[in-house]
């Protein structure tokens, strides 16, 4: 829930271990404790969605959760990022938009050692949209009171041996009857590719079929939708540039529109199961589907550049759920 | 019961053979994943080592993904 910065501190004092997301001035006079942070100034309240300069949004860890560590992460140690996880628990890993570990892991997750043995959960921290390119996302680690805007910071939580942890997606969007696009090369870039067989150009395609960018790409991951969101479509240059990687091999179509985003995220809310004790949604969500004022449900957290449900996804609502399996 | 790694339903579902329902976003990014890394390296040793992390998932999370291995076990269709 989103909480004044007086009362963080009393939190973080309190040695209470909490998941925080606000503007970098506030995350700033943070006392230094069981914490950890990442730039933006929209958030999925209670109430509804809310764009706020002067509030934190703030996950707290339940009492049965231990903070194994918090440690910072560079490209160059990302790659042990499920190996550092303790056995049993779960990772939440903030990075900065557009910073070498978001490329990075982005690319490479399902080749770490430990990928999908060890959930990982988090975000891609951000800024307010208007101020992207003049503003940089930044990650706090409260212990060392350390931040980046190239690195990347994890806690990694050990739970006990009573309880594991799940990872779980809301997605709205369901893949439309369109033609099917796949790429030869993998990256957040996209120009040459192959639809319904033949060799052809994204851009011109996209440009061609007047495609609402705003619908992602999506891939059937054995059932579970996969969006790649659009970020750019440059038409003379030939070059469609993504929020997340397509992968070389994956076959990728547009979705389908959604008419009633709240409608068709309520009626995809599983209406059973555990209380997710953190959840994330996107900004372009926030944005598309006008989502300020508007609830998702009983779902609160971050709004985000990114979400990391395992690896990274776009236009999707990530949670976190704790069983009980004694 | 967790099937040995050794046993061919890991090669199965690597290669797409045996055909799995839906199931938990973990298990079904898992199978894509794995099934993404076959493509890219066909071959016998990329396959054993493929087969070695699914039956690793499947044996820390065998409680948790209870219904969803009998499913693969049971349910599941050769393509």
């Amino acid at each position: 829930m989103l909480n004044s910065i007086l009362g963080v501190q009393e939190k973080i004092v309190a040695g209470k271990r909490l998941l925080l997301a606000g503007e970098e001035s506030l995350l700033r006079q943070l006392p230094g404790g069981q914490w950890i942070g990442g730039t933006i100034p929209y958030f999925m309240d209670g109430s509804g969605g809310v764009y706020s300069e002067s509030s934190i949004f703030v996950t707290e860890l339940p009492a049965y959760a231990s903070v194994a560590e918090v440690r910072e992460y560079t490209t160059e140690t990302l790659p042990s990022i499920c190996v550092d996880a303790p056995e049993n628990g779960f990772s939440v890993v903030i990075m900065p938009a557009g910073s070498p570990v978001h490329i990075a892991y982005a690319q490479n997750f399902p080749r770490y050692a430990g990928a999908f043995l060890k959930p990982v959960v988090g975000w891609i921290c951000g800024v307010n949209v208007g101020e992207i390119g003049k503003r940089r996302a930044r990650v706090f680690a409260g212990p060392s009171s350390k931040d980046s805007d190239q690195n990347a910071v994890a806690m990694h939580v050990a739970l006990p041996p009573t309880k594991q942890a799940e990872i779980d997606i809301v997605n709205v969007f369901q893949q439309g009857p369109g033609e099917t696009i796949t790429f030869t090369t993998s990256g957040f870039e996209g120009s040459e590719c192959v639809i319904n067989g033949k060799p052809s150009n994204l851009a011109q395609y996209v440009t061609s079929k007047r495609i609402d960018v705003r619908l992602p790409l999506t891939a059937d991951y054995n059932g579970s939708i996969v969006n790649v969101s659009i970020q750019s479509v440059d038409g003379k240059a030939g070059l469609v540039k993504f929020y997340a990687p397509v992968f070389a091999g994956v076959e990728y179509r547009f979705a389908k529109p959604v008419t009633d985003y709240v409608a068709a995220f309520n009626a995809a809310l599983p209406a059973d199961g555990p209380t997710a004790i953190f959840s994330c949604n996107c900004i372009l969500n926030y944005l598309y589907a006008g989502l300020e004022g508007k609830r998702t449900g009983y779902l609160t957290g971050p709004i985000t550049f990114g979400e990391i449900a395992h690896q990274l996804l776009n236009q999707t609502l990530v949670r976190l759920l704790i069983h009980d399996i004694s | 019961m967790v099937p040995l790694v050794t046993h061919p339903v890991w090669g199965e579902l690597i290669t797409g053979k045996r055909q799995v329902p839906p199931s938990k976003v973990a298990v079904n990014m898992l199978i894509a994943n794995v099934r993404l890394s076959y493509k890219y390296d066909p071959t016998e040793t990329s396959k054993h080592k493929l087969a070695q992390r699914m039956h690793d998932f499947f044996q820390k999370y065998e409680k948790l993904y209870q219904v969803e291995l009998e499913q693969i076990l049971e349910r599941g269709t050769h393509a």
